[in-house]
């Protein structure tokens, strides 16, 4: 976990030295003298050598600091403290929604198999994934937003905010759990055990749900497991379209302006969530599968 | 002759597939008495597995039961609600799967996987259920019943998990339990064991039994009477001993040539049945069996045999006692 964390800090880090463009004339401005440039490289270390640089960065990082925002010059720490629990608050909603929607559908659809409604719910799953972010979110902000004046536009605020991001994004990705909650309960509704269920007399959602489900949710969690820790990482397109100011959006500004330490801070806690998604995933795989032991 | 418990008349069950109808019971009597047990023989294709889980109402699209009456104590299952089918299943009829390692659920504990048969049909309470469970493990022949009964399928032997099995059909005390190939799965030494202990439990309990095999020897420790099936009919009906010291029907002649004999001189070979098993989905014309059938006469690629009963229990279907 910590070697894998070392290589992804490694990785981020040089990718930014292969970008074209010197950060120091992005932060001075277009109009910055020589000597202007000169001195916020020498006060960045940005003359430096790449391995002098990332050991710098390293070091400190150990100590659990960021470093400090070539843009806003904040602590990227600080500005990370702010962003993040704004993009949990709208990954949790998303990762809610999928849940909510996508596997009751994907159940449905497995035990409607090859009748009308699975082929419904197949096909509209595939129009949600197909469907880009952004056209989604403009079309529910432009009826539910603008037309009915449901709900707010944009900006970050309580459930009333979230709701349209969240559903936005959940469109889309709940088809996702739908097709593998689908899938997987296909293979073992044809089991030998299901019909064991069954030949008990048990009712057909009993079979269904305590049976068949319990045994199938390895894929589901699995595949929750690495949303959850996308989710994390920030809603690039969907923060940008409802302003919502999570780290999705504090990427985009700090790569436009090239701002080293917050994109390195940004991708770090995008990574770091992933690992922990992963982490938890492994744990909750030997809680429901007794078949799975570390 | 004593009411029957279950009985069937005349079960058809057809599989509508793309490549057309496959008609994998087609025509099938028994009865079955209480504490009666039936063993039903024939090659695997024949219709065995097929009729139970007729029985049980366990027959899934593209199956469908065409016709037919199945009579549990004079009520016909076919005409039952689903609702009133889950009664019946698990309770008055339980099953007994081939493979014990795939049959029971494996993130279940066994104590659960049999108590919640017994709570649900006896409306009982869950711990209640639990204590029956135990009770029937070690009814069953489990060692250390009280720890396994908190364990899980994986944690067990196949002898173990098809005890397990055999502890969840018989948990309601059903009137008629179907057991398909119970031993099939199972080494030598623990067949033996399995076949003696539901031999024992079929007497304590007095379940009716239909004991689905291939294999005769299974047959003649553990049934009564016995069905020979044949492209899913029967083809021969009697007790045991007449099928197996004079049984009349080509076919049974045929499977019991093939069996090893104890007795027999070392150069005695055995006798297979030649050809295959006809295409359910595309039945000859006349007897199912004539292509293979070493008797066969002109009349058995025409027309098929009526059966015939050559005395009160012997039944046959063919035409060498047609007349």
């Amino acid at each position: 976990m910590i070697i894998t964390l070392f290589f992804i800090v490694l990785i981020a880090f040089v990718i930014n030295f292969v970008v074209p463009g010197n950060p120091a004339r992005t932060i001075a401005g277009p109009k910055a003298s020589p000597e202007v440039i000169k001195a916020i490289e020498e006060k960045y270390d940005l003359n430096k050598p790449v391995y002098v640089q990332f050991e710098h960065y390293f070091v400190n990082l150990l100590h659990g600091d960021l470093g400090i925002s070539y843009r806003t010059n904040e602590t990227v720490n600080s500005e990370l403290r702010t962003a993040f629990p704004k993009t949990m608050y709208l990954g949790f909603s998303v990762f809610f929604l999928n849940v909510l929607i996508g596997v009751p559908t994907g159940i449905y659809a497995a035990i409607k198999r090859s009748k009308f409604m699975d082929h419904v719910i197949l096909i509209s799953s595939l129009v949600g994934t197909s469907a880009p972010t952004f056209w989604i979110g403009y079309i529910l902000l432009f009826i539910v937003g603008y037309k009915l004046s449901l709900l707010p536009i944009g900006g970050y605020g309580g459930i009333s905010h979230v709701i349209l991001p969240a559903l936005t994004v959940s469109l889309a990705s709940a088809a996702g759990y739908v097709r593998v909650v689908r899938t997987s309960m296909l293979e073992v509704l044809g089991t030998d055990y299901v019909r064991t269920a069954e030949a008990k007399g048990l009712s057909q959602s009993t079979v269904i749900l305590k049976h068949a489900f319990r045994s199938s949710v390895i894929p589901l969690i699995t595949y929750a497991g690495m949303d959850l820790g996308t989710l994390m990482g920030g809603l690039i397109v969907t923060e940008g379209i409802f302003g919502w100011p999570g780290i999705g959006q504090m990427a985009v500004t700090a790569i436009n302006y090239q701002d080293m330490p917050t994109i390195m801070g940004v991708v770090l806690v995008a990574a770091v969530a992933v690992v922990i998604a992963n982490f938890v995933v492994d744990i909750i795989y030997a809680l429901v599968d007794p078949r799975i032991s570390y | 002759m004593a009411e029957p418990i279950l009985e069937v008349k005349d079960l058809r069950t057809y599989f509508y597939t793309e490549a057309g109808i496959v008609k994998a019971v087609n025509g099938v009597n028994f009865r079955l008495e209480k504490g009666q047990s039936l063993g039903v023989v024939g090659e695997s294709g024949s219709g065995k597995s097929i009729t139970a889980l007729s029985v049980m109402g366990l027959i899934k699209p593209p199956g469908k039961v065409v016709s037919g009456e199945i009579l549990l104590q004079g009520q016909n299952l076919l005409k039952k609600s689903r609702k009133e089918l889950e009664k019946i299943r698990g309770n008055d009829i339980a099953m007994i799967f081939q493979d014990p390692m795939t049959s029971l659920n494996p993130v279940l504990r066994v104590g659960e996987q049999i108590a919640e048969a017994v709570v649900l049909h006896r409306k009982v309470k869950r711990k209640e259920g639990w204590n029956v469970a135990l009770e029937m493990l070690k009814k069953v022949g489990i060692p250390e019943a009280e720890d396994r009964i908190r364990r899980f399928p994986h944690e067990m032997s196949g002898g173990m998990r098809q005890r397990v099995m055999i502890a969840i059909a018989l948990s309601c005390n059903p009137k008629v339990l179907i057991a398909d190939e119970p031993t099939t799965a199972l080494d030598v030494t623990i067949q033996a064991q399995i076949l003696d202990l539901i031999r024992l439990l079929q007497k304590d309990f007095e379940t009716a039994t239909i004991m689905i095999t291939h294999d005769l020897g299974v047959v003649a420790e553990v049934c009564k009477n016995v069905m020979v099936m044949y492209a899913g009919q029967p083809v021969e009906y009697s007790d045991v001993t007449t099928v197996l010291e004079q049984p009349k029907h080509p076919y049974t002649w045929g499977l019991l040539s093939s069996l090893p004999k104890l007795n027999a001189s070392e150069k005695q070979r055995l006798t297979p049945i030649d050809g295959m098993p006809p295409d359910l989905g595309n039945l000859p014309e006349g007897c199912a069996f004539a292509p293979r059938c070493p008797h066969k006469k002109p009349v058995c690629e025409r027309q098929e045999p009526a059966g015939k009963w050559l005395n009160p229990g012997h039944f046959v279907r063919c035409h060498l006692y047609e007349a």
